[in-house]
């Protein structure tokens, strides 16, 4: 059995240039401490993790802690507020503010229900036809108008008729009688309604008090006249 | 070997109570985030609320500095809108403003009678009848009187009957107000309801 020998391993030696090589291999002690041995980089990692959630939540906590207690002093603020305000002389002022404000509506509403009644005697007067003559007449504050008269002929009463209810500022035009005599056929070129002698009637219709003047037509002095009215039944516009 | 267990035992349960400091972390910001909430909105709340009570303290204090300006005011207006009917004052002036039309105080107006009823409280009104003799233009001037009286008056309604002259009889049923009282329905209202009531029936 031949006697084999090893071969001499050559004692290593390192070389000027290879002195600066660390010598720790893959192997060796001081390599395995950052993976298995003493607390590697993941330990390291996970306690940053710690500290930056604990942060978190500490600014979390002073945070909601601001909040509840600016809260808290608003709702302070508040209470001595609304202390001051209901009691003593705001109570007092507060009261006498709603008093006025009652008061001025209530004035202003009286002021809002004074109707221009000129307007409306005007806008009247220029639509009544020059040979009508009134007998009554009456109009409440909604403008609701009522009037009875007389006129000589039938025709006149067409007429007068015909200008009520073309007018702009009159709504609801109702006729509510007329009735008339019919002269002696003295004159009997005439249709029997043109002779038809003093005619009664009595109309109503509601007044726009808001509206213009309405147009102007022939007369204005109207309001003078005989007191007698027939009834009888008439039609509406 | 010994001393790399013990190392690798500290990083692990390091890591342990890392993760679960981590995990503890968030579960106590989630469940606080809602009480977060719950606060943000009650701050705001308390917030809006303080700037509305600032506000209206603000106001009333201004308010009250302009009501010492405007006293001279405040006492037209306690002439011109009454809390009540004030009704000795309401005869007396009544009575002065129909004196003065009898001793001509409107040209062309010939005073003949009035009468004052009494005060309908829920309505907030004194009603007053007038009576007079005119003509169109003395009618709309004596109404102007009345309308532009300090404690103004209101025309319910006009009947004329007529003559033979210009002249003609006028009865004005005219009202003069005050502050109706609360708490009950006025008969306007009550009519109005009523109304409601047959146009649905």
């Amino acid at each position: 059995m031949p006697d084999i020998q090893p071969p001499a391993v050559e004692k290593f030696t390192p070389t000027q240039h290879q002195q600066f090589v660390p010598n720790t291999g893959l192997n060796s002690v001081e390599s395995r401490s950052y993976t298995s041995g003493g607390l590697g980089i993941g330990t390291y990692a996970f306690l940053v993790a710690v500290l930056v959630v604990a942060l978190g939540v500490g600014c979390f906590y002073v945070f909601l802690t601001q909040i509840k207690s600016q809260s808290t002093a608003y709702e302070a603020k508040n209470n001595d507020l609304k202390n001051q305000l209901s009691t003593g002389d705001y109570a007092k002022m507060e009261k006498t503010l709603e008093d006025l404000t009652v008061q001025v509506s209530s004035f202003n509403s009286v002021v809002r229900s004074q109707k221009p009644f000129q307007k409306m005697f005007d806008a009247i007067k220029s639509t009544t036809y020059k040979k009508a003559k009134y007998s009554s007449f009456s109009v409440d504050k909604n403008g609701k108008i009522a009037i009875s008269g007389i006129t000589d002929t039938y025709t006149d009463l067409g007429i007068v008729l015909a200008v009520f209810s073309s007018s702009t500022d009159i709504t609801n035009f109702t006729v509510g009688t007329f009735s008339g005599g019919v002269n002696s056929p003295s004159d009997s070129s005439k249709p029997a309604l043109a002779n038809a002698a003093k005619v009664n009637f009595s109309v109503s219709f509601d007044y726009i008090f808001a509206s213009t003047p309405v147009v102007q037509n022939t007369n204005t002095n109207n309001t003078n006249v005989n007191a007698n009215s027939n009834s009888s039944t008439g039609g509406t516009k | 070997m010994k001393e790399g267990k013990s190392s690798l035992g500290l990083a692990a349960l390091i890591i342990f109570l890392s993760l679960f400091g981590i995990g503890y972390g968030f579960y106590y910001m989630n469940i606080q985030s809602a009480d977060l909430k719950d606060a943000k909105q009650k701050l705001e709340i308390t917030k809006i609320e303080n700037k509305a009570l600032t506000d209206k303290k603000v106001a009333l204090d201004a308010a009250a500095k302009k009501l010492i300006q405007k006293d001279g005011d405040l006492k037209l207006l306690k002439l011109a809108m009454p809390k009540g009917p004030n009704l000795s004052e309401a005869l007396i002036e009544s009575d002065s403003l129909f004196r003065s039309l009898q001793s001509n105080a409107v040209p062309g107006v010939q005073a003949k009678s009035f009468s004052v009823g009494l005060p309908v409280l829920t309505d907030g009104k004194i009603p007053v009848n007038i009576s007079i003799d005119s003509d169109v233009n003395s009618l709309i001037a004596m109404i102007a009187k009345y309308y532009n009286n300090i404690r103004p008056f209101t025309v319910e309604s006009i009947n004329i009957t007529s003559s033979e002259t210009p002249i003609f009889t006028s009865n004005l049923q005219m009202n003069l107000s005050f502050v109706p009282t609360t708490g009950a329905v006025s008969t306007e209202k009550k009519q109005e309801n009523s109304n409601q009531n047959s146009a649905t029936e």
